[in-house]
């Protein structure tokens, strides 16, 4: 019959999923936790615009299903597990969402949709949705680590979606109220269905980078909940024994890692924000470039040249390319003709063909330069305007704002995602939005999010 | 565009080019003929499994779900969207393990393919001949993806052949069932490498619930899923076989990519794949078909019988020495069948009669031997059984070639024996035998939702 033997870090993993919704949180775990809502919640509404989002609300749509949790930014209500897939799609729909350095995954936008999807479904309240969400981010970067992040994602595999769908899963499977025998088997269901592969670093659309980042895992991690929830049974220790799921899958294993300083350490606390809304490498850059014209107030045709030295890794993909929302060059001439950078002017590729837009641009250059890296700041980079009346203003940015060492405000977040919803959901509905999350404790049912989340269904992308 | 996005291998370009033919592709008639067989044997084995836990479960778990009325789930009336039918038949279908198993490919393709195919092509409103020409590639496509990852190496790492296979055939069927073209093709099998899965920790799941999970049910549900996006417009990677952090270099250490399309409309999948005679457990086939000549040959009862020897591989025996699951525990059925004179689908599930008296004295006259001198393959799970009678007989019969392997094949007239046996009980005699007919002339079939009445119980 069933074996009893359970290893270690399965047992306290699996015991601490069960706990997780009454256990209360430090109150900067809580307020970090309301900032990764809320800024989730924004890039799934401001990716049903996008490509992947509205690819993927569009399917859900023709699928039908019980009416249990909505498609943010439309009126779609669907099953959880069809939501998730949506909302996750549309989280990463671009690159505006958080993102776990040491696990290498986007926790967010895999783990938010899920616990909104079935938070919904069973209408739990906002304390409840917090603290599955928070388990999310605990669960799904520790599995990422027990795989050993290096040697997975060195075998051409997936982080992001591995690690979304544990997180995923085990967010779900605390709100249907799993208890530690069945959560253990959540955990194998999870293994079971945990995919992906890294050629998504080719995928020119970001649609299949969509579904493999959060929309797979999220949908995933709902099934796989839900299923368990009705009664399936599975493994009791996937981690662990004969033909286990680490062995399966990484060349080095570290299953201690499973469960090192559960409730000491909350992963949410390690997640970087972005403060822009375009690709990773270019976060510091614009940084620099907004300090330099804070400092000094600067024209376009102040501009003689501007010099953006940066490590090596990711400059490649930033240098000039075809989308808006990842060309450095593109987006620098963006700000400084606007004075600020938005999602939408970031996101607008028929401003790619504006002459004035493209002559500034030519003007900016970019330096791979190795030894502006260093572990402490892997992303320290230089920006320098030279202007047409012979002045050179520098900055350098040692640390990306919305990064650990240099965190975002509350009101910071609260304005990117009043930027990214407004236009969808009106500036009201973006109020309301940013002060359900605030005060997420007060919310009786995260149903009501709801009708904050809906707008009009988008027939065509905009 | 980055640089090398549109690169697209030989490989992928002619399986592409493949499975975006498969539907207008005319089949030899022994193939159609094979197909007609698995297609049957997977439906009776998702009917039989809508009645074990695995597929009470599933049906439970979609009725909840809703959804567009697409397709149906086999022995209930619910009619629901394609993925979650895929899902629930996908479960039922390997519900247990009387579905079919292809050796070499280490994939039990029927369980997986079968239901996204017709899913997929009830949505689609497909005639019958699409929907064989579906099944047929998706077990082409399935078993070469194996093939092509090396199963032994595959496997070794406690990756589940099973899952990637299941998940590589169900989705070609469906995505030829969507009607998609060569470049949409070479997306699904993208997102197919996207989502195939499985670790093989399963062969510990003691309800079969995780393992009718993975072979089969989000098999199926991932297929037919992806398949309908990229129908919808999804758009991915060219070549996920070759190029940057590809498919083979993330799974497998000694890839085969030739294996791919290696022999493609020429050597068909389904023709290998082995059609289980007992809906019970691989290595208990052998065992029973040399039971079965012994009690007919020499016509024994339990009462002419004082001690029988089991002979099977060490691997096999430590999967089947009194396992937790009756239709796994080969003590058990063995005694079952001397005790019963035969075995059918329902006495081989029956739990109850793991303590029935009439069997439990029978079984301890059954012993089990691991014998090293038996091959260890899987391609050719041989048994030795030898009788001893009460008057002082000693009976032997060596099973080589099991009976429904592709060194052995069943023939139309068994494969129907087993689907009545499997089927009769919940669809009623006539349904059984219209469904039968139906399956065995699908090439009249014009639109395969005709299955669809003929798939519910007769008393619901």
């Amino acid at each position: 019959m069933r074996s009893p033997k359970i290893s270690r870090p399965t047992r306290a993993l699996s015991e601490y999923m069960a706990m997780a919704l009454r256990r209360r949180l430090p109150a900067p775990v809580v307020e970090k936790a309301k900032h990764h809502i809320l800024d989730t919640l924004a890039a799934a509404v401001s990716g049903t615009r996008l490509l992947p989002g509205h690819q993927a609300l569009r399917y859900v749509g023709g699928l039908g299903g019980v009416r249990e949790a909505g498609v943010v930014g439309t009126r779609i209500v669907t099953t959880a597990a069809n939501a998730a897939l949506a909302n996750g799609m549309a989280a990463h729909a671009d690159e505006t969402d958080d993102s776990h350095f040491s696990s290498h995954i986007h926790p967010g936008a895999a783990i938010v949709p899920a616990a909104l999807a079935v938070g919904e479904k069973i209408g739990c309240s906002g304390t409840a949705f917090l603290r599955a969400v928070v388990l999310g981010y605990d669960v799904g970067c520790r599995s990422t680590k027990a795989l050993d992040v290096h040697a997975f994602s060195a075998a051409a595999r997936s982080t992001h979606s591995f690690g979304g769908t544990f997180g995923a899963g085990a967010a779900a499977g605390a709100l249907l109220g799993l208890d530690a025998v069945q959560s253990r088997h959540l955990l194998s269901y999870c293994a079971q269905t945990a995919s992906g592969v890294g050629c998504t670093v080719r995928d020119t659309e970001h649609v299949e980078k969509a579904f493999v980042f959060s929309g797979r895992p999220a949908h995933s991690g709902v099934l796989a909940a839900t299923v368990v929830a009705s009664g399936f049974t599975g493994v009791d220790d996937v981690f662990d024994g004969d033909r286990n799921f680490l062995q399966a899958y990484s060349p080095k294993q570290h299953p201690e890692a499973l469960a090192d300083g559960l409730g000491t350490y909350h992963e949410i606390m390690g997640t970087n924000l972005k403060k822009w809304s375009v690709g990773s490498p270019i976060q510091a850059a614009l940084d620099g470039l907004q300090a330099v014209m804070t400092d000094h107030p600067i024209k376009p045709s102040d501009v003689r040249s501007i010099q953006v030295r940066m490590p090596p890794r990711g400059t490649r993909v930033v240098d000039n390319p075809a989308m808006p929302d990842i060309n450095l060059q593109h987006l620098f001439a963006v700000m400084l003709t606007d004075g600020t950078l938005t999602f939408a002017s970031a996101h607008d590729a028929s401003r790619m063909r504006d002459p004035k837009l493209r002559s500034l641009a030519r003007r900016v250059g970019i330096v791979a330069e190795e030894k502006l890296y260093a572990p402490a700041h892997p992303r320290r980079t230089i920006v320098t305007v030279t202007t047409v009346d012979g002045r050179v203003l520098s900055r350098t940015t040692d640390f990306v704002r919305g990064a650990l060492k240099n965190p975002m405000s509350r009101d910071e977040v609260a304005a990117k995602a009043r930027d990214l919803v407004a236009g969808i959901l009106g500036k009201r509905q973006a109020d309301r939005l940013v002060e359900a999350i605030w005060t997420i404790e007060k919310v009786n049912s995260v149903r009501r999010l709801r009708s904050i989340l809906a707008a009009a269904t988008p027939r065509r992308l905009s | 565009m980055t640089k090398g996005a549109s690169a697209i291998g030989p490989e992928m370009r002619k399986l592409s080019a493949y499975m975006a033919g498969a539907l207008g592709r005319r089949l030899p008639a022994t193939v159609v003929e094979k197909a007609k067989h698995h297609i049957l044997d997977t439906l009776a084995a998702m009917v039989s499994g809508s009645r074990l836990r695995p597929g009470k479960g599933a049906l439970k778990y979609v009725m909840t779900l809703g959804g567009t009325r697409e397709a149906c789930v086999v022995g209930s009336t619910l009619v629901t969207n394609a993925p979650n039918a895929a899902l629930a038949n996908g479960i039922a279908a390997h519900a247990d393990e009387t579905d079919d198993s292809h050796a070499a490919a280490f994939v039990h393709p029927g369980s997986a393919i079968v239901p996204a195919a017709l899913a997929a092509a009830e949505k689609a409103g497909a005639d019958g001949q699409g929907f064989l020409r579906a099944v047929v590639l998706g077990y082409d496509v399935g078993c070469r993806l194996t093939r092509a990852l090396d199963v032994k190496a595959f496997s070794r790492t406690s990756r589940s052949t099973h899952g990637f296979g299941g998940t590589f055939g169900a989705g070609a069927a469906a995505g030829a069932l969507f009607g998609l073209k060569a470049p949409s093709m070479r997306h699904l099998l993208s997102y197919l490498a996207q989502s195939a899965a499985g670790c093989r920790a399963q062969t510990r799941d003691p309800d079969h619930m995780e393992k009718g999970y993975d072979f089969a049910g989000r098999s199926a549900h991932l297929g037919v899923l992806t398949a309908g996006m990229v129908a919808s417009g999804f758009t991915g990677v060219d070549d996920v076989f070759t190029g940057r952090n590809n498919f083979f270099e993330a799974y497998s250490p000694d890839p085969h990519l030739d294996a791919l399309i290696d022999g493609l409309g020429r050597r068909f999948e389904i023709v290998e794949t082995a059609i289980k005679k007992w809906s019970v457990g691989s290595s208990i086939q052998a065992p029973l078909d040399s039971l079965a000549y012994l009690l007919e040959t020499y016509d024994l009862t339990a009462d002419d019988i004082s001690e029988v020897n089991v002979h099977i591989t060490p691997g096999s025996a430590k999967t089947v020495d009194n396992a937790d699951l009756a239709d796994i525990n080969v003590h058990h059925l063995v005694a079952l069948m001397i005790a019963d004179g035969g075995v059918t689908f329902a006495s081989c599930h029956d739990w109850r009669r793991v303590r029935d008296p009439k069997v439990k004295a029978v079984r301890k006259r059954v012993r089990l031997v691991p014998d090293p001198s038996l091959p260890d393959s899987r391609d050719a799970r041989q048994a030795i059984v030898l009788i001893a009678t009460r008057d002082g007989r000693r009976l032997s019969r060596r099973t080589d070639a099991v009976r429904g392997t592709p060194a052995n094949p069943a023939s139309r007239a068994e494969v129907t024996a087993k689907a009545r046996d499997l089927m009769g009980g919940i669809l009623g005699a006539r349904r059984t035998d219209r469904l039968i007919d139906t399956v065995l002339s699908i090439e009249t079939v014009g639109d395969i939702r005709r299955l669809r009445p003929l798939l519910r119980p007769a008393t619901p």
